[in-house]
């Protein structure tokens, strides 16, 4: 076990060149593709970008739950220092759950419409020796917990009963139940109208904090990734473009494509208030440009760009940049959009 | 709505839907070419015969004087006298529906462990090998009729191996076992083709869904996770599809019982068509009717037990 003390323990998960692959209909998709990361105990680290740039897909391979058709060619996951993609499947049951738990998007799809909330919460228990009135007690205590309201009564019924807002907390309190120290939220508020969006952030923020869990968020939305994260790394057709602490992001984005998402993001200052979508649309992971692969929808895009993939660098410390020309955006700050910049 | 009050409403609806099918059944009969008290007398007839038969039978009567004493018939659970046999209509069927009922068990036992085994393999194993042939297996059973399928295996276990009766029930209760055995695979295979191909698909949506993926998440173990997140909930529309492949079977009944000579409704049936016994025809549709009827309305009941999001209403 030397290998485990030369780790860094600081780090709860620590994904080291990940790449994904889809095979369907004879074509290999690139979904994830050279993905670097680390979560340090008691983080929130976001994932952020358009739908389809393999955010799901990553999260998903760091406890294994991928598609049949899907291979992990390449990469390393260590969990305190241990390779989860070397594990067998016993071992990996025990991570699952247990060490890493997950939440979904749609709370309605992801427990079983036909088993009640506390069999859900209940197979959480399956292998411990908790007694029944143990298991029933500490059911209880996690739909108290997410604040759902009589939650004897609430156990027994099913997913369906449940209004929009209690579904995700019920979906959270099932997850919890197990006590994970990471845990891995897909999206947890995109299903839900704004003001329970703004309740389930809150809680997950005092809850994490209440349990000393580390967190991997997944959105599409820049402003849950202000509220929730600590760290940010931004995604572009599977492949990580930026990572950074929230505050650099925001204050300092080095790369076109995190601009161009600061820039669209609806502001509250008068001069910038419309919408600022980046144009084009983003490349099939069938066939990814062999240069960068935003370059096509990039304004400061070159001959170099075209050619060369860029290789993630770390241009301060803890901020890395996958962009040939991170250094055009240095005094740009983040509230001046694309054409704006370029002039 | 509780299961009493559905059940009641249910039945009141049901009265109108019983009204009009007893019309058309009276209707229908009679619509069948050829003087009933003629085919029955053959060439014995004589006009005096014939005379006395048609008094016999009511025949003389208007339609509508005919139609309202078989009516107050059925209300009062006098279903009239078989002519061909002398013994009153609900005896008859009661020492027939026996054969039917435990044909109708049996094929049932042999479709759910034909159906639901290979349809839950080939949907874990979606676009694989065991997926292949069993949906090509499939797709043959729904292609065959039932007869045809009952006389193959009449030939081959019957005629050629000798292992089962080429025809009849015999007379002690193990040879009524025996004697079921070719009838039911028979129906069982007609029917479980459908039943596979809907298991199938349940299986292939269910094992990709989130709610899977979710008790994966979990770390459950992939035995519980097949039986209580995929089997479980896959079965719910196939059971319902599977109750109401029991009326298929009833009424597939008529066709099995004549190809392997049983004693059942469906034989008597038949026979009563030819013979043009029109109390016994119309006794044993209206009990059809009365068993549709009574298991559509446990299916949605069956449905709503299994299913917590079903509402009885
Ligand atoms: N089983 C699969 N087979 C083939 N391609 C897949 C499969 N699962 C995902 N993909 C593809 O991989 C890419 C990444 O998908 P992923 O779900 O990780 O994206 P995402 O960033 O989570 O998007 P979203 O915001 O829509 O959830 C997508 O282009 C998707 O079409
Ligand atoms: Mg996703």
């Amino acid at each position: 076990m030397a290998k485990e003390i030369i780790k860094d323990n600081d780090n709860l998960l620590e994904v080291n060149n990940l790449n994904v692959r889809f095979y369907s209909n004879g074509r290999e998709m690139k979904a994830v593709n050279g993905v670097t990361f680390n979560i340090k105990k008691g983080e929130t680290f976001g994932f952020v970008g358009e739908s389809g740039c393999g955010k799901s897909t990553t999260s998903r391979a760091v406890i294994r739950l991928l598609a049949e058709n899907a291979k992990v060619p390449e990469g390393e996951i260590l969990y305190n220092g241990t390779d989860i993609l070397k594990l067998s499947q016993d071992k990996l049951r025990k991570i699952r759950g247990k060490e890493i738990g997950m939440i979904f998007q749609e709370p309605m799809t992801a427990l079983n419409p036909v088993l009640t909330i506390k069999k859900q919460v209940y197979e959480q228990f399956i292998g411990t020796s908790m007694t029944n009135k143990e298991k029933e007690e500490r059911a209880i205590e996690m739909l108290r917990l997410v604040g759902i309201p009589s939650p004897e009564k609430r156990l027994k019924e099913y997913i369906h009963q449940f209004s929009g807002g209690m579904r995700q907390r019920a979906m959270i309190a099932t997850t919890l139940a197990a006590n994970p120290k990471l845990l891995i939220a897909d999206e947890p508020t995109t299903a839900l109208d704004v003001t329970i969006q703004d309740q389930i952030i809150k809680l997950i923020n005092k809850i994490k904090k209440q349990m000393g869990m580390s967190v991997l968020l997944i959105t599409h939305d820049l402003g849950v990734i202000s509220q929730m994260c600590d760290r940010v790394a931004v995604m572009y057709a599977g492949y990580f473009v930026e990572t950074a602490d929230t505050l650099t992001l925001f204050a300092k984005p080095r790369h076109p494509y995190t601009k161009g998402l600061i820039d669209a993001l609806p502001s509250t200052e008068k001069k910038n208030s419309s919408l600022m979508p980046i144009k084009g649309t983003t490349p099939s992971l069938a066939e990814l440009p062999k240069g960068c692969p935003f370059g096509p929808r990039c304004p400061y895009c070159e001959d170099k760009c075209v050619n060369e993939l860029p290789e993630m660098t770390e241009i301060e410390s803890g901020h890395m940049v996958r962009c040939h020309f991170s250094y055009k955006l240095k005094n740009a700050s983040g509230l001046i959009s694309i054409e704006e910049g370029e002039q | 709505m509780d299961v009493f009050n559905y059940t009641l409403k249910r039945i009141l609806q049901m009265i109108p839907v019983f009204l009009i099918v007893t019309v058309l059944i009276f209707l229908l009969i009679r619509a069948i070419p050829g003087d009933p008290a003629m085919v029955m007398l053959g060439e014995k007839a004589t006009p005096e015969s014939l005379a006395a038969l048609r008094e016999k039978l009511g025949l003389n009567e208007s339609y509508i004087k005919q139609f309202f004493l078989y009516f107050k018939g059925i209300v009062t659970f006098d279903l009239g006298d078989s002519i061909k046999f002398n013994t009153p209509v609900s005896t008859l069927i009661f020492s027939r529906v026996g054969t039917t009922i435990c044909l109708t068990i049996m094929s049932t036992f042999f479709t759910v462990i034909f159906s639901f085994i290979p349809g839950y393999i080939a949907g874990i194993n979606k676009d694989k090998i065991p997926d292949q042939i069993v949906r090509l297996i499939a797709l043959i059973g729904l292609s065959v009729p039932s007869f045809w399928i009952g006389l193959v295996l009449l030939i081959i276990f019957a005629v050629n191996i000798k292992i089962f009766p080429v025809a009849g029930w015999g007379n002690t209760p193990w040879e009524h076992f025996v004697g079921l055995i070719l009838p039911s695979i028979t129906q069982a295979i007609a029917v479980s083709a459908v039943l596979i191909r809907n298991l199938r698909n349940n299986v292939v949506d269910i094992k990709n869904s989130d709610y899977v993926d979710f008790a994966r998440s979990k770390g459950i173990s992939p035995l519980r996770i097949s039986t209580h997140h995929i089997i479980r909930n896959a079965l719910i529309p196939t059971t319902t599809l599977l109750s109401l492949k029991l009326i298929a079977m009833f009424g597939g009944s008529i066709v099995i019982e004549n190809v392997f000579n049983l004693p059942g409704i469906g034989n008597l049936l038949v026979n009563s068509i030819y013979a043009r016994d029109y109390a016994v025809v119309q006794g044993i549709v209206v009990m059809f009717v009365v068993v549709v009827m009574v298991i559509n309305l446990l299916t949605d009941i069956i449905y709503s037990i299994l299913d917590p999001r079903v509402k009885l209403s």
